[in-house]
């Protein structure tokens, strides 16, 4: 039987450093260093803004400052979240698929987390591409990148987040946009426990992604720790990327952090 | 050197866009396309940006689509882009008229 690494390495205290590690073991995949790996983590209060999103137009950057809420910049496309401890986010790295990428993450990995939540016991259904709502209300968003070389997709899951510093800090769609009722699931959150009437545990959530994806993949899954390849990558991304305001709040590309990019690239190269 | 700004829904989110725009020159100074949308490869929305940077004003849309071939859009399209800049060009010319 196959097999599926799981990494519950999260540093909720620092979302950058959370962000940095992300990109680091989805390189690493991508690099063929490590096998398949699910990641399951959160952040404490944290805004996570998309690729193409500039913190300034999705985030009430002074609400955020006075709150004490981080916001940290992701490398995948997609709307701005927020994350507390009530926010469970899992992150999948897989081998470049031989069918269509894009079919493959959203169409089929993403099958994952639905698993997931229907193990929970949610009547979850897959919204507009990568919405999982339950009764029209949405309560997972993943986003999914095939740089690196590897299939990579992650998401959220909204299990019993502070909805109320949400909608204080994420600025709401110009309103004109929201009359005409456009992704409205994907301004319609809710947490998981409130939607189900229950109280519901991190550990049933970390089990029933494990359990999700393993179904999907037809994988058992092994508990693991990052390599120390990894961590040095993420320490790099951290220092030269993730803690930087021209990364989080500019919106530059990756290719504007050269330096950067070769001295990744030299490790994940020293080590093949 | 005119600013205009415009913000297109599309079938997945918004998609905003910002243009300088060049007068006396009819060409477009610069352009930021910024949103919750899904380019793949990613890139593209810097190269759409760089590719934009000088192109005559009549010569946007065309531009937009021909830069944006072979690019994969999830939840939007082109003619999402082109029109969201198109009217980023309008507001900021019509910004001098008025």
């Amino acid at each position: 039987m196959q097999e599926l690494r799981v990494l519950l390495y999260e540093t909720p205290g620092d979302p950058y450093m959370n962000l940095a590690f992300e990109e680091a073991f989805a390189r690493a995949r991508g690099a063929g260093l490590v096998p398949d790996t699910l990641r399951i983590w959160r952040n404490d209060r944290a805004v996570v803004v998309g690729y193409f999103q500039l913190a300034s137009e999705e985030v009430d950057l002074s609400e955020a400052a006075r709150l004490g809420v981080p916001v940290v910049r992701r490398f995948t496309g997609g709307g701005a979240v927020y994350h507390d401890l009530g926010n469970v986010n899992y992150a999948l790295a897989v081998g470049a698929p031989s069918s269509d990428p894009i079919d493959y993450a959203y169409g089929r990995l993403l099958r994952g987390a639905l698993a997931a939540l229907r193990r929970l016991g949610a009547e979850a259904e897959v919204e507009n591409v990568n919405d999982i709502a339950v009764r029209g209300r949405k309560v997972s968003g993943a986003a999914a990148t095939f740089r690196w070389g590897s299939c990579f997709i992650h998401g959220t899951l909204l299990v019993d987040a502070d909805l109320g510093v949400l909608s204080r800090v994420l600025k709401p769609p110009p309103e004109k946009l929201r009359s005409k009722g456009v992704s409205e699931v994907k301004y319609r959150v809710a947490n998981l426990s409130e939607i189900l009437g229950r109280r519901i545990s991190c550990r049933e959530v970390v089990e029933a992604l494990v359990e999700g994806f393993e179904e999907l993949l037809g994988a058992r899954a092994y508990l693991d720790v990052p390599t120390r390849m990894e961590l040095e990558v993420a320490r790099l991304l951290y220092r030269g990327k993730y803690s930087r305001p021209e990364w989080n709040l500019e919106r530059f590309p990756h290719h504007a952090f050269a330096s950067l990019e070769e001295q990744v690239a030299s490790v994940l190269g020293q080590r093949t | 050197m005119l600013r205009g700004c415009a913000v297109k829904r599309v079938r997945k989110g918004v998609v905003r866009v910002e243009v300088l725009v060049d007068l006396e020159r009819r060409a477009l100074a610069g352009a930021r396309i910024t949103g919750d949308f899904f380019a793949y490869p990613e890139d593209a929305v810097w190269r759409l940006e760089e590719g934009l940077r000088g192109a005559p004003l009549g010569e946007v849309r065309m531009r937009v689509l021909s830069l944006l071939r072979g690019v994969r859009l999830v939840g939007s399209t082109p003619e999402d882009f082109a029109e969201a800049l198109e009217e980023a060009v309008e507001r900021a010319v019509g910004a001098c008229k008025s």
